[in-house]
């Protein structure tokens, strides 16, 4: 293990340790706790000194008439007091979590298996959204990055010339009626692509009738990958270096020899091969850029994996999918089961950890293979 | 300067070519096209109610994003004091903090920081915004202070670096000055622009969050209105769901873009926000050579 290796884990492990065991703590302490009456402490002590019951309303009389004779010259502290109790009382009738019957959940040993079950099938979920967004950020990205530079053929490069060369543009060139709608036609899938890729979830749930108990597996996987902007992030990230890369110097020596920027085959054919094949498109400079892309990639991959998580959360929560972790992360906070609602919190964490850690391991070996 | 003059100007090829401008000038137009649109043919309560949400949006965005780079900059000194003086250990200590800031998910601290403002700090008005302004400020703190450092840090690489130590130049200078306002704007400007898009994409999924699944355990009339909130309003859901009905009768558009405005003109102005910042910062990348 190199120094490089060494100083990664400790660093992770020690802020794992750290926090994690500062959220542990805090879900195994918290169990049970009484957020009613812990907000309300001052006011019961209060009441305990002086030998009387909150709960009784003989005693509050008792309590409001001697508050008025001591505190007679401060009326602000004795309006405050007064009001305290007021509140407590009119809480403890209304509040629903303190009604008889309302279940507040613990963490317990009958608990705990199904809060672990329930992060599972999100892990589950969470790595599959989060490879399928690798693939298809580094693919479409490729594909990007080949249309732009073929920008003739595209959309963007027609509008330049009927822009720019305005009437020029329809007496010079003979107008090609079947592309120029098939152009236009692309242009709306675009703009219907975008459109879906930057909504947040809960419209296109809303815009496709969905509700919380229709959701099946296959429709968070798909809403967890082309919703809420995170495969739009991967893309651009990706394409950004991609481009950054082909400014490099080795790029112009390798066309000042010849080597072909793209496998030397037909459009479609080289459509499927940029989409489809591993990461070898023979002996031409896209070989190159898309292996030091990745090379960027994969460390920046840590942030797209925060978007991923995001997404799914939102996904779970604004859908109200109940059978979630993440729905029961939000009722833990509401009914103050603070000790579910940090130990949901340290599984995220140690999560992204996790994967923080794997990916800049693997950032380490990489980039040590060309140091060598 | 005459009218024909001043739109020449404005719509010259040199507009269309930087799309950063471009798109901005395009975001500001199609609002206001949304607006002149919703003036005719939404109602007035509503059309209020969606000026207010915006801005409360928007304002709530900025001064995230302002906040952000306030601590952010704060942090990158305190840090590179700490280095200067050779305290590591609480350099490392730091470090470790905005790590532990980042690996809890944006939204979560969002969650979190929303829920225990209504229901444990019960704050109202200034306080309340302030609050959320801060938490979300905190949320995106770790990312800030790494485009700031990344900027120093190549700086630092550089002769330009020594050179200005040798000449006598203060450090902190050579940082605030030189580096981040002389040779990092674009950079900084770039993050400012994605951060306010992930800010206005949280802030609504967080408030439609609250709105919707928990109107019935949480007072909501102490938070602000957002696009977010006014995305639950049970109107604006059956503006949405009546999208639809394009699916069966894809004339039934005539009907959305005059009878189903609330909805729909909430949605759109969210989706177009995140796509024109997109736009906006790709186009910042292209022009300013970022890559």
């Amino acid at each position: 293990m190199n120094s490089k290796t060494k100083k990664i884990l400790t660093r992770h492990l020690l802020s794992f340790l750290i926090f994690g065991s500062a959220l542990l703590i805090a879900a195994f302490s918290s169990g049970g706790s009484d957020s009613f009456n812990a907000k309300y402490t001052k006011i019961i002590s209060l009441f305990k000194k002086s030998g009387l019951d909150i709960n009784r309303t003989y005693d509050r009389l008792i309590f409001e008439d001697a508050v008025g004779k001591v505190l007679k010259g401060n009326t602000t502290e004795k309006e405050n007091l007064i009001a305290n109790v007021n509140k407590f009382t009119r809480e403890k009738y209304t509040k629903k979590e303190l009604k008889t019957g309302s279940r507040k959940e613990t963490l317990s040993l009958l608990t705990l298996p199904g809060i672990m079950w329930k992060f599972l099938k999100f892990l589950f979920l969470f790595f599959i959204v989060e490879i399928s967004i690798f693939y298809f950020s580094e693919r479409l990205a490729l594909i990007k990055f080949y249309l732009v530079k073929e920008k003739k053929n595209s959309f963007s490069g027609l509008l330049d010339r009927m822009i720019w060369e305005k009437k020029d543009f329809f007496i010079k060139e003979k107008i090609d009626w079947l592309r120029t709608s098939l152009l236009i036609l692309g242009m709306i899938g675009r703009l219907l692509s975008y459109l879906i890729l930057f909504s947040p979830v809960y419209v296109i749930a809303y815009v496709l009738k969905f509700n919380s108990e229709n959701i099946t597996f296959i429709w968070g996987l798909l809403f967890g990958i082309f919703t809420n902007g995170v495969l739009i992030a991967g893309v651009n990230k990706f394409y950004h270096l991609l481009v950054s890369e082909s400014k490099r110097g080795y790029v112009e020596t390798a066309m000042v020899k010849n080597v072909p920027f793209f496998p030397d085959v037909g459009k479609k054919e080289l459509l499927k091969i940029l989409l489809l094949k591993k990461d070898n498109f023979g002996e031409t400079i896209v070989t190159q850029i898309f292996a030091s892309a990745r090379l960027q990639f994969v460390p920046s991959f840590k942030e797209v994996s925060r978007f991923v998580i995001t997404g799914l959360i939102i996904i779970g929560m604004a859908l109200n999918i109940q059978s979630g972790v993440f729905y029961q992360m939000l009722r833990s906070f509401l009914s103050a089961e603070y000790d579910i609602l940090f130990f949901i919190l340290f599984l995220v964490f140690a999560t992204i950890k996790f994967i923080d850690a794997v990916i800049d391991l693997y950032a380490v070996r990489e980039s040590g293979k060309y140091e060598n | 300067m005459r009218i024909n003059q001043i739109f020449e100007n404005i719509f010259s090829e040199h507009i269309f070519r930087q799309k950063d401008k471009f798109w901005s000038l395009l975001f500001l137009s199609g609002i206001l096209v949304l607006f002149i649109w919703d003036l005719f043919f939404l109602n007035t309560p509503a059309l209020l109610l969606l000026i207010k949400s915006f801005l409360n949006t928007f304002i709530i965005g900025l001064f995230s994003v302002a906040i952000t780079f306030l601590i952010a900059w704060r942090v990158v000194l305190l840090k590179n004091l700490l280095n200067r003086k050779s305290l590591e250990k609480a350099d490392y200590f730091l470090e470790l903090s905005l790590d532990f800031l980042d690996s809890i998910p944006q939204i979560i601290w969002l969650l979190l920081g929303y829920l225990y403002a209504i229901k444990v700090a019960e704050f109202e008005g200034i306080w309340l915004i302030f609050f959320l302004i801060l938490i979300i400020s905190l949320a995106f703190l770790h990312e800030v202070v790494q485009e700031m450092e990344s900027r120093i840090d190549y700086f630092k690489k550089s002769d330009f670096y020594n050179a200005m130590l040798v000449l006598g130049i203060e450090e902190k200078r050579i940082i605030n000055n030189e580096i981040l306002l002389g040779n990092s704007l674009a950079h900084l400007i770039n993050k400012g622009v994605n951060i306010f898009a992930s800010v206005i994409f949280l802030i609504c999924s967080v408030d439609f969050i609250i709105s919707v699944g928990l109107t019935s355990s949480l007072s909501l009339s102490n938070l602000p209105a957002t696009l977010g909130s006014l995305l639950s309003n049970l109107d604006s859901k059956q503006d949405i769901l009546a999208i639809g009905n394009l699916f069966n009768d894809p004339f039934y558009f005539t009907e959305l873009l005059t009878k189903h405005l609330q909805g729909i003109s909430t949605a759109l102005v969210l989706i177009f926000t995140l796509i024109s910042a997109y736009k906006i910062s790709n186009g910042l990348i292209e022009r300013k050579k970022l890559d």
